[in-house]
């Protein structure tokens, strides 16, 4: 798979990405504070790119990885941000998540998944963990589950959604049923278990998980993602 | 577990809860089919961040690369890693290990086939396919279940629902020998850094440290073949921890109670004389 030339398949990357035809044009930078490069990046050639920052950075190469979280940081900051919503834990999640890359590097393996899906893996179940162990030591507090039981629209996303790629995300949520929808974000940008989702949404037990599947197999092939990978 | 595929979704978002994941990780172990299917689903999910940027503040930047540079990173895998092992005690019949359910364990990596050298002893033993498991319901209402690998040489008691012990008291674990005496199980009380964070803010209620607040350092530490321990990791000074120092178990001031007692706590500090020392 990864030993396909780039030309071989019209519009497809060595990783199977669908690229974007070019009479779209190239998406806006994102308004920020003018950071270089934290909110720019561009699909073609984001995968493999970051793959060799991945690779550079398994070896010590810590200007690589400075490349790395400069191209990175904002996806990954702004999951953490969603997920344990307080920003001086999202902060500290984001650092766990980046030393752990750091750290693991030398593990990724761009045959069987992308740079960006592993960075995302391991800063997502970062957060996870967090928010989870900072439930159960405040096990109880009622104003944490009050402000977590309805399916919230972060104003901090909406803010940050200028980027082609969340229009395009956006987009194929929307073709997702509303209770895979509403499944997938609890789940994903909440941090719930499936269990909790199921009784969040007054669903039967287990059925959540079926849910949370489906929707996810239609968004994966909605945003032609993972869909040639095999074992 | 009835369909356990049907897990794929919910794992690839995080969405299972500890016993769930190592029970799928188990099974991931023997499935390609649903190896496959959590990698592709979780470059879907990876996309999901997408409609969430948020750019965080530039100091963040600065102390990610300092962090990194106290952290090596691992070596590529080669086969047969070593696997750490204590020696245990001839008479004792199984060794049994706590296992913290809710603390974060290593990453799983579906991607590679041999994923022994990144997990934990906890995760080797849950899934072993040969385990053993005796589950047993408690009068409160919690379960216990000891899941035991020959192969690993290893047990892993997992409980669910255990309710808080009083105020005052903990939980300690026995063991039963072979003559039927029951010896309480006694942790080491060195370890390593596994990883840690340093605590800038003072922590919100139910926090009750002193009220003018020190930042402080503060981690897991891994007791090797045991458990993982949350500690205060102090005696670091204005240096940082670094995962994988050697550290050891002591007992340091925490606050001082409304009778004037003093009231200490647990934490390890670092081994090595060269860390800068605090005035405990």
């Amino acid at each position: 798979m990864s030993g396909r030339p780039p030309g071989e398949s019209p519009g497809r990357s060595a990783h199977g990405r669908i690229e974007q035809v070019d009479e779209k044009p190239r998406h806006l930078e994102p308004a920020d504070d003018g950071e270089a490069t934290s909110g720019g990046r561009a699909r073609k050639g984001d995968q493999a790119a970051l793959g060799e920052l991945l690779r550079r950075s398994a070896r010590g190469d810590e200007q690589a990885f400075a490349q790395l979280y400069d191209a990175t940081s904002a996806r990954v900051y702004g999951l953490a941000l969603r997920v344990v919503r307080d920003p001086a834990q999202a902060q500290e999640v984001t650092q766990e998540a980046y030393l752990e890359t750091w750290r693991t590097a030398s593990r990724f393996d761009p045959a069987k998944g992308s740079a960006i899906s592993w960075l995302m893996t391991i800063a997502h179940r970062k957060g996870v963990d967090r928010v989870r162990s900072a439930e159960a030591a405040s096990r109880r507090d009622t104003s944490y589950h009050d402000t977590n039981n309805t399916v919230e629209h972060d104003s901090t996303a909406d803010a940050a959604e200028t980027a082609f790629e969340a229009r395009r995300v956006r987009t194929a949520l929307k073709g997702l049923t509303s209770v895979q929808r509403e499944a997938i974000t609890l789940a994903y940008y909440g941090g719930y278990t499936h269990t909790e989702v199921a009784t969040m949404l007054d669903l039967p037990v287990g059925t959540a998980k079926t849910r949370i599947r489906d929707g996810m197999i239609r968004l994966r092939d909605a945003l032609g993602v993972g869909g040639d990978r095999h074992e | 577990m009835s369909d356990i595929h049907a897990l794929s979704g919910a794992y690839a978002v995080d969405a299972v809860d500890d016993i769930e994941r190592a029970s799928f990780e188990r099974h991931l172990a023997s499935c390609p089919t649903c190896r496959a299917e959590v990698a592709s689903l979780r470059e879907a999910s990876a996309l999901l961040a997408d409609a969430a940027t948020t750019t965080p503040p530039p100091a963040l930047r600065d102390a990610v690369l300092s962090g990194i540079t106290r952290v090596r990173p691992l070596p590529p895998v080669t086969v047969g890693g070593p696997v750490h092992r204590r020696k245990w005690f001839p008479a004792l019949v199984a060794a049994v290990v706590l296992a913290l359910v809710g603390v974060g364990g290593a990453v799983w990596q579906p991607w590679r086939d041999d994923a022994s050298q990144t997990l934990s002893a906890t995760d080797q033993v849950l899934q072993d396919p040969e385990a053993q498991q005796v589950s047993q319901t408690l009068p409160n209402g919690a379960t216990a279940t000891v899941v035991r690998s020959p192969k690993e040489h290893r047990a892993v008691l997992v409980t669910e629902d255990l309710p808080e012990p009083p105020a005052g008291k903990v939980y300690q674990l026995w063991l039963q020998t072979p003559s039927e005496d029951m010896v309480p199980f006694d942790l080491s009380t060195r370890g390593t850094v596994w990883t840690w964070t340093s605590q800038n803010f003072r922590p919100p209620a139910p926090y009750a440290g002193p009220e003018e607040f020190t930042p402080y350092h503060l981690g897991y530490v891994e007791l090797p073949g045991e458990v993982i321990v949350e500690t205060y990791l102090p005696g670091y000074g204005d240096g940082r921890p670094t995962i994988g120092d050697a550290v050891e178990l002591t007992i340091i001031p925490f606050s001082t109670n409304e009778a004037g007692e003093e009231v200490v706590t647990y934490a390890f500090r670092p081994v090595s004389s060269t860390a800068a020392g605090e005035a405990s």
